[in-house]
């Protein structure tokens, strides 16, 4: 249960104890995924999970412990094992130094008009088998599996500077993976659609007609031939440019990686990064991306413009890294939960829209690729290097300014500085999306992010002809 | 904290079964953390974590949910058991289910816990950890770190109440980088023990460094078939990735295992046994007994060469009207599954260097990425040879990275594996010694 005076309390406690800075933060979090797989029933998982969370400066040093135990004995001692870090690593560690802030204060809540968790486990799986089974019915889908996910996720923050802060999310989503299987091979094709609201959003759809959507697309890739590997013109589509912008890129400007030098943007601010069509930007609330009004240190994340017209205008910064690389804080440190530590994270990272209209784009392609999101399985980038490798879904050939067939799963890859210079047309389709199945990883800890952008055309690029 | 657990998880149960429940369970889980990361710089981050959780599982009529709280006071327990009787009654029957384990008990195991490591100080983490910066040498710390962990369970169902066990584990890696010339290469190590004093400290450091400067200037070699000899802890990595799922019962009578009906045959040379272990001594993975209260013990997988039997959790047991093998894994909020406790292969002949000495043309595996993209359904390994060596006549040439190694592994271990070695090293809880296979075939330049 959330108690502010507790974590009032707390703070007063360290300060008492010689703490020349005291944060405490609180959570709840709530999260439920409901599956199906070939017409039974597979998991209804579902947990609640609290605690709390001590970050202090003690002697110039940080320390940090969390607790479960959300009651005054278990937070102090919490608070005794956070100074006895901190006097543990003042010794061997660089004294800190986090950059001015204004103290926020403020109660914020997503919007939402049915709270998921008020919605009776019945109707949950009656929806969710009802679906599953009518994706599988298809002829030659070797596997259906369905899941609808749900989360409530409450954080409060208080530090010793006067910031007092309340954050609720409340996300839904629905999620179809289809294996379609022809003449002995298999595709598979998932695909995923979550909404920061209430569970209206899985009302206000006809998730059949959606997961039949996914399924169909397997049923054709399985048949479809491979690409033709090689360096072609492509165009992305919002989900692919919003995947490779905040893996390739969105991760090099985190200022923790650029303070540490693994990353290509390192002393590149100010410099030309991408050609001049593109713009980056990373911003806390936007239309279908995830929830971040405050980031885990109290601090308001606004619009953040990493590149304009092509140039580097700055990095992503925890109150830390802003105070050593020289910039302000930009709202982005974030942790998984009460129990980490916060580390810069992106939070919604896009392109944003440019003039050109969708169809505009194809027209000048002699041949080449509209490379598609929907059946994207991820891949790996080294921000220290820029390269990048991701085997997106099942695409098209584009021929004399046509869409063409479909062609399966490809891969694409190159060296991202490069493929940013490549660009030469940005459509005006600005969409951003964020997922609450998925979540983005890095030194051990998972948030939520959104990404997105517009459809973008790129000159060349490696593409890679799958199986 | 045991009597703590213990009436957390009783009360849980309890109330399951005065509200309707015709079985219940509960897994009380109580751990606490220490980790530490350090820089060039010094100290980069360093946490203290204490976590309780109950996970209940309630059945009622052949309906089984799962509900799980942080917190183990009577309101989170209320709370638990509320919920998983209200997603219990909203799920549809099992008709497999044939109800909890009722033979419940402990196995005796030797050295998982030390209270060294269970109260070990924030001083002693930060002096151990300046050890291991300290020996990374001729090469630069990228970070360094170490985390100590000691954690307990209670387990209590509706025909045993009073199940409980602790544990501790240290683990410590170290990362580091080597420029010459213009050119870069990174090494990294690391090491997981029961107790703190049992790490390889200093080794670990030791290793990183020398990593980072063998492996300068590698690159692609040319595509072809070559013996591949897979180091002891690339040989752990790869077990456990590929036999883990393949010998869960869950995932045999799902079809998705490419062993299924082939007890008694032979999957692999004669060379290549294979046994899950839980009771190993001072083993990562031991436990006096699995996430259900099953005892655990010593299950023969593949007897030189012949498969001889699965793993087995409650539920894929009493499927085969048989008992559990005491695999049951689960987190508080999911349902157990079947899964080794301690794989080992066990040794044969031959320290890493003799295995080598017979190589007349082959690469030694070091480290690889990407082999989570192999498919155990299949079998179908691939990985990126991140540090390789190429042997030539049985001396090491030149370093290598870049290539791909695909094959099938049970292809693999049943016609190519040509030699197993005596070094046994363990990853997690897999544990093997260096591995030789002959002609395997390499996508390179």
């Amino acid at each position: 249960m959330l108690d502010l005076d507790l974590l009032h309390w707390i703070v007063g406690e360290g300060v008492k104890a010689g703490c020349s800075f005291v944060e405490v933060r609180y959570q709840e979090l709530e999260r439920q995924v409901v599956s199906a797989e070939n017409g039974v029933l597979k998991e209804f998982s579902s947990r609640l999970q609290s605690g709390l969370s001590i970050r202090v400066v003690y002697g110039g040093a940080w320390g940090f412990a969390s607790t479960t135990f959300v009651e005054r004995e278990p937070a102090k001692d919490a608070l005794g094992r956070a100074i006895s870090i901190a006097r543990a690593s003042s010794r061997k560690a660089k004294p800190v130094r986090i950059a001015e802030v204004a103290a926020a204060r403020g109660r914020v809540a997503s919007e939402y008009r049915i709270d998921p968790f008020d919605v009776d486990p019945e109707s949950k799986v009656k929806l969710i088998m009802s679906v599953n089974r009518e994706a599988g019915k298809l002829e030659g889908v070797a596997n259906s599996y369905t899941a609808l996910g749900a989360l409530r996720d409450t954080r409060a923050y208080v530090n010793s500077e006067g910031a007092e802060l309340l954050v609720e999310v409340r996300a839904v989503g629905f999620l179809q993976r289809s294996v379609a299987k022809y003449a002995g091979s298999l595709e598979s094709v998932g695909d995923s659609e979550s909404r920061v609201a209430g569970y209206e959003f899985i009302e206000s759809r006809d998730w059949t007609n959606y997961a039949v959507d996914v399924t169909e697309l397997a049923r054709e890739a399985v048949r479809a031939k491979a690409a033709k590997p090689g360096a072609f013109p492509v165009v992305l589509d919002n989900e692919v440019i919003g995947l490779m912008l905040h893996e390739a890129f969105g991760h090099a400007s985190e200022g923790d990686g650029v303070e540490a030098g693994a990353s290509i943007l390192k002393g590149m601010l100010g410099r030309r990064v991408a050609s001049e069509l593109v713009t980056v930007i990373d911003e806390g609330v936007v239309e279908g991306g995830y929830f971040v009004p405050y980031d885990d240190e109290g601090v308001r994340k606004e619009k953040t413009i990493v590149v304009e017209e092509g140039v580097l205008k700055g990095y992503l910064h925890s109150r830390a890294t802003a105070a050593v690389l020289g910039g302000q804080p930009t709202g982005n440190a974030r942790a998984q939960d009460y129990s980490h530590t916060p580390i810069v994270r992106q939070t919604n990272y896009y392109m944003a829209p440019g003039d050109w209209k969708v169809e505009e784009l194809f027209e000048d392609v002699k041949y080449g690729y509209y490379v598609r999101g929907r059946g994207a399985r991820g891949g790996e980038v080294n921000p220290g290097l820029g390269t990048f490798t991701f085997r997106v879904g099942p695409s098209y050939v584009i021929r004399k300014g046509e869409v063409g067939e479909l062609v399966r799963a490809v891969t694409i890859s190159g060296y991202i500085l490069e493929t940013l210079k490549e660009v030469d047309a940005v459509a005006r389709d600005l969409k951003v999306t964020t997922s609450v199945f998925g979540a983005c990883g890095k030194a051990g800890q998972r948030v939520h992010v959104g990404d997105g952008g517009p459809h973008v055309r790129v000159k060349r690029m490696v593409v890679g002809g799958g199986r | 904290m045991k009597d703590m657990l213990l009436e957390a998880c009783r009360l849980a149960v309890e109330e399951a079964e005065k509200r309707g429940a015709s079985e219940a369970e509960a897994l009380g889980t109580y751990t606490r953390l220490l980790t530490a990361k350090m820089g060039l710089e010094g100290i980069k981050e360093f946490s203290s974590s204490e976590s309780a959780w109950l996970g209940v599982r309630v059945i009622v009529n052949k309906r089984v949910a799962i509900y799980a709280v942080t917190g183990l006071d009577r309101r989170s327990v209320e709370k638990a058991v509320e919920v998983a009787l209200e997603i219990a009654k909203a799920s549809s029957e099992d008709r497999d289910w044939r109800g909890l384990p009722r033979k419940l008990g402990f196995t005796r195991v030797e050295g998982v816990y030390d209270r060294a490591t269970a109260e070990v100080t924030a001083e002693e983490i930060v002096e151990k950890l300046e050890i291991l910066s300290s020996s990374v040498r001729d090469a630069k710390l990228v970070e360094a770190g170490l985390a100590s962990r000691a954690s307990h369970v209670a387990v209590v169902n509706s025909y045993a109440d009073s199940l409980y066990r602790k544990a501790t584990s240290a683990f410590c890696w170290a990362e580091a980088i080597y420029e010459e010339a213009g050119q870069q290469s990174t090494g990294s190590e690391h090491d997981l023990a029961r107790r703190l004093s049992d790490l390889k400290i200093e080794e670990v450091g030791k290793v990183a460094a020398e990593r980072a400067r063998r492996f300068l200037g590698a690159k692609p070699i040319e595509t072809g078939a070559l013996d591949v000899v897979f180091v002891n802890k690339q040989a752990a990595m790869i077990t456990q990735l590929m036999i883990s799922s393949a010998v869960s019962a869950l995932e045999v009578q799902e079809g998705r295992s490419p062993l299924r009906g082939k007890l008694g045959e032979e999957v692999a040379s004669e060379q290549f046994t294979v046994i899950d272990d839980g009771t190993l001594p001072r083993g990562v993975g031991s436990r006096e007994f699995d996430d259900e209260g099953v005892p655990t013990r010593r299950n023969i997988i593949i007897e030189r060469g012949v498969l001889r039997a699965f793993l087995y959790d409650s539920y894929t047991a009493f499927r085969e009207e048989r008992e559990s093998t005491g695999n049951a894994h689960r987190a508080p909020w999911s349902r157990p599954r079947p899964a080794p406790n301690n794989l080992l292969v066990k040794p044969g002949k031959g320290e890493l260097e003799e295995l080598v000495r017979d190589v007349q043309r082959g690469l030694i595996v070091y480290d690889t990425i990407g082999a989570w993209l192999s498919n155990p359904v299949s079998g179908a390994f691939t990985a990126t040879v991140s540090q390789g060596m190429l042997v030539v006549d049985g001396e090491e040439r030149e370093p290598v990275k870049g290539v791909i190694i695909v094959g099938n592994f049970w292809e693999m271990v049943k016609q190519k594996l040509v030699a197993v070695g005596s070094d046994v090293a363990h990853v997690g809880a897999s544990y093997s010694p260096s591995l030789c296979f002959r002609g395997l075939t390499i996508a390179g330049r």
